[in-house]
């Protein structure tokens, strides 16, 4: 298992008039290899609770182990942990600091006193999975880089430390639709050939439905609900109702459902939603 | 209201002159509602930057209700009646209680206190803030912050609102919150509005839909023609609304379904009327 989480709580100011539970209970496991989105609107915990998987965050209260890591013990090297558990933050790109692209995301290795050949050939892998090349962009500022591809770069700049896990915090924010795609496809790929485990932080189930193995809907600093996507997706109108944005499609079966239409519930795509139309139509409702 | 007259754009790069916007014409007519889409790097943004002379044509005009943006004698004229709100709600809050922040706009107009303060009594009311008049800004959500920015353009009392992608920052109920507010300013009081985006279940709500590919405008027309040529959008990467797609499929099974369907509403009325 790659994240244990039990009984976690995390409160914010605690002791002021200002404390904040941002996080009660939480209980949840992530096995190696996983694909997991976590869902939820802002202010539901989900970054509070990522924050708790490489120690930048200390529990409350409950524990979390990582990688066989109890992240509360004493002693605990929290280095060995963010080596394992890379956590990629909301418009990375902001932290991009150094002269060139190359010293930016050859930064962390460095920091691990890897050989400068070990250094380079990571650098050339990290920029690689990214689809950036390494030739064109080296020694070029990340400052004259576009949108995308800063936040490939400062992407890239993670992978370079070769995590075990990876966490994405709204890694498609402000993207337009194509960088958008091409991220998630690059996200894909990695997991592929790296079998790390991929936990995906996102304001959209519509996003990340299509790469996830598993959802877990975050609400008021609890798990609301979790599942397959097909499984999440079935239970749309009470995903409205915590604020959460439901697929179009999804919609339109919940509406008809309301309506008396014999339709499932849980479709996840174009092509599924045309067939179960179809079935519908034909059975006495073509116009 | 708005005319924009054979512009082309160009700034200096390393490289050397990069075109942003090329022989560009477009005409905003008064209580207009025009979504603007196209990729990062089509021009959108420069083009938004056009309507209120925060950038001025390297060739070619723009013009705000026949005052053209190139005089620098009109500067505060166009932007107090064209008002610019940007994507990110935290680089445009300047003060540290909301009705401060609403109050700068017209203070630096000169207007006179009594005045100001039932300006922004109403820009408040206008995007529904009263109630957090006296909150500091940076403990608001996303979507609040975006209408307090809203409120302190609707202060100067502008023509013509110019969003660029105000809701590329904000989770889903706070996109609700902003496009609700901004579609009841254009429809109830007539406020013009040029509204940026990447998300097409956001420009099917505009009159008017404007593709940008390349500095160039690629198509123009209402939501429901322009979606109707998607093999030329997926041309441009573009998608259309997946309910307008999901019409079109039904369409080609020989269903009577209209193939410019825009909206889950409009769907479930056509299928179960």
């Amino acid at each position: 298992m790659s994240i244990i989480v039990s009984g976690l709580t995390h409160v914010y100011s605690p002791g002021t008039p200002w404390a904040t539970v941002a996080l009660n209970n939480v209980s949840l496991e992530i096995a190696d290899g996983e694909v997991v989105g976590l869902i939820g609107h802002t202010g539901s915990g989900k970054s509070t609770l990522v924050q708790h998987f490489n120690g930048l965050l200390k529990p409350t209260s409950g524990t979390v182990i990582v990688q066989g890591i109890n992240l509360g013990a004493k002693g605990v090297d929290l280095r060995t942990v963010r080596r394992k558990v890379g956590l990629v933050f909301q418009y990375p790109e902001h932290q991009l600091f150094e002269e060139t692209v190359a010293a930016d995301v050859a930064f962390g290795p460095r920091n691990l006193g890897l050989s400068d050949a070990e250094v380079e050939k990571r650098v050339r892998a990290a920029l690689a999975a990214v689809e950036l090349d390494y030739e064109a962009v080296k020694d070029r500022s990340p400052f004259e880089l576009s949108g995308g591809q800063m936040r490939r770069a400062a992407i890239a700049g993670v992978l370079a430390m070769e995590p075990e896990v990876l966490i994405l915090d709204e890694p498609t924010a402000g993207l337009d639709p194509r960088s958008r795609a091409e991220l998630l496809g690059y996200l894909r790929r990695i997991h592929r050939e790296r079998g790390i485990t991929l936990i995906i932080v996102s304001h959209s189930m519509e996003e990340v439905a299509a790469m996830v193995h598993r959802i877990v809907v975050m609400d008021k600093g609890s798990v609301y609900a979790q599942g397959t996507p097909r499984e999440i997706f079935s239970r749309g109108t009470e995903l409205r109702a915590i604020g959460l944005d439901v697929p179009p499609l999804t919609r339109l079966m919940l509406e008809l459902r309301a309506r008396g239409m014999e339709l499932p519930a849980d479709v996840l795509t174009l092509e599924e939603a045309r067939a179960a139309l179809k079935a519908c139509l034909v059975k006495g409702e073509k116009q | 209201m708005i005319r924009v007259e054979n512009v082309s754009y160009s700034y200096q790069a390393e490289e050397g002159p990069v075109a942003a916007l090329t022989d560009v014409n477009l005409s905003i007519e008064r209580g207009d509602f025009v979504a603007i889409i196209g990729h990062n790097g089509s021009g959108k943004s420069t083009l938004a930057k056009m309507f209120n002379g925060l950038l001025i044509p390297s060739q070619g005009r723009v013009t705000v209700m026949g005052k053209t943006t190139a005089d620098p004698e009109q500067n505060w004229w166009i932007r107090q009646h064209v008002g610019l709100v940007f994507q990110n709600p935290d680089n445009q809050l300047v003060a540290t209680m909301v009705e401060e922040d609403v109050a700068f706009g017209p203070e630096n107009l000169g207007i006179p206190p009594a005045q100001i303060r039932e300006r922004v009594e109403q820009a408040l009311a206008q995007v529904d803030m009263l109630d957090k008049r006296t909150h500091a800004p940076h403990l608001l959500s996303g979507g609040q912050k975006q209408r307090v920015a809203i409120a302190g353009i609707l202060a100067m009392r502008p023509q013509c609102l110019v969003l660029d992608e105000p809701t590329a920052m904000l989770d889903p109920r706070g996109r609700r919150e902003v496009l609700e507010t901004v579609l009841r300013l254009n429809r109830e009081e007539g406020i013009t509005v040029i509204w940026i985006t990447h998300h097409m279940d956001e420009a099917v709500l505009a009159r008017r839909v404007v593709v940008m590919e390349r500095g160039r405008i690629a198509m123009e027309g209402p939501p429901r023609a322009v979606f109707l040529r998607r093999e030329e959008l997926q041309k441009l990467d573009l998608d259309v609304p997946v309910i307008t797609r999901l019409a079109q499929l039904l369409a080609d099974d020989g269903y009577a379904v209209p193939r410019d369907v825009l909206t889950v509403e409009e769907m479930v009325s056509l299928l179960c009327p």
